[in-house]
């Protein structure tokens, strides 16, 4: 009987000492979550924001923006940007700014530009998780969709 | 007889109540740690999220924003404004700690040139932890032959880095 009584004692300890690491567990996930969030909401501003400043960017091709040089590469091609095509000036400039913006900040990215018939991206698509912005510039009667993923 | 089981049990009671007392000591010492961290974790994410607010502020306050015959340019600073207030700020610095606090705001033009430009440093006199926010923003100088944003100028593409310095 006393015992019994001993081990209850025990038993009922033991029981508070696991509920209260139990607790502490629990918090750490809920805390891990909160965690989560809050880098989604950072990565969603950053990954708006760089797609934005990137295609509203004045290049040196007739003082033109990255946007306006995509909407000439998928239409009518008039601009000759330092003896080369707009197609080609646009893939190498959108190389120098995702270098000196998000891989500067050693993040990595999966940038893509999609048209009817053709496909042209930089990065290399997230193996994990990834928050993503998208913006849709019109070209002649149809849509270019560009959606920049940033990969966590 | 009656003595010795007395003793048996009052033995039994301590030994209990000593590995009862290790487990909370121990639940203790592993709390006590875990706050520890989560006080200094919660402090950096304090100050990431105050960085971060003040990124979001600055580029839309009145005396930084582009706003042209009625359209506001998104993620935009405009150049002249920039040195304007930069001045102003150094002129009434008292009036805006309230606003930036201790903090560090540099604008880093990234394309076409690469130049720097220091907006506002306050640092505490005290120990101090510090987050960086960087967040990419357009640099809109009025110019002839240029289009940006349907305006006439020019778009730079800049960062804005805000250091938050939370005082320990």
């Amino acid at each position: 009987m006393h015992h019994n009584k001993g081990s209850e004692i025990m038993g009922l300890a033991i029981a508070m000492i696991l509920i209260t690491i139990g607790i502490l567990f629990a918090t750490v996930f809920l805390m891990k979550q909160s965690d989560e969030k809050f880098n989604i909401i950072l990565d969603q501003e950053l990954a708006s924001n760089t797609l934005s400043s990137i295609l509203q960017t004045t290049t040196n091709c007739n003082g033109q923006t990255i946007e306006n040089l995509i909407i000439d590469c998928a239409g009518e091609r008039r601009f000759l940007c330092s003896g080369s095509y707009s197609c080609d000036f646009v893939r190498n400039e959108l190389k120098v700014l995702l270098d000196r913006t998000l891989s500067a900040q050693k993040r990595n990215y999966f940038l893509n530009f999609k048209t009817s018939d053709e496909i042209f991206f930089f990065g290399e698509k997230c193996q994990s998780q990834q928050t993503s912005s998208t913006a849709q510039i019109p070209v002649y009667g149809e849509l270019i969709s560009v959606r920049l993923d940033l990969c966590r | 007889m009656n003595n010795k089981k007395a003793q048996i049990q009052m033995f039994e009671n301590i030994g209990v109540l000593v590995v009862f007392f290790f487990l909370l000591a121990l639940g203790i010492v592993l709390y006590f740690n875990y706050q520890s961290k989560s006080i200094a974790d919660y402090q950096k994410k304090i100050s990431e999220l105050k960085a971060f607010h003040l990124s979001q502020q600055l580029y839309n306050m009145p005396e930084l924003d582009c706003h042209y015959g009625g359209i506001r340019i998104n993620g935009c600073i405009d150049d002249l404004k920039l040195q304007i207030f930069s001045q102003q700020i150094q002129a009434n610095k008292e009036d805006y700690f309230d606003i930036l606090g201790f903090s560090e705001i540099k604008i880093k033009q990234v394309y076409p040139q690469s130049q720097e430009f220091v907006l506002y440093e306050e640092k505490p006199q005290n120990k101090y932890t510090s987050r960086v926010f960087t967040i990419p923003v357009i640099l809109f100088s009025q110019k002839e032959n240029s289009h940006c944003a349907g305006q006439l100028g020019s778009c730079s593409l800049a960062l804005m880095e805000v250091t938050y310095y939370a005082p320990q």
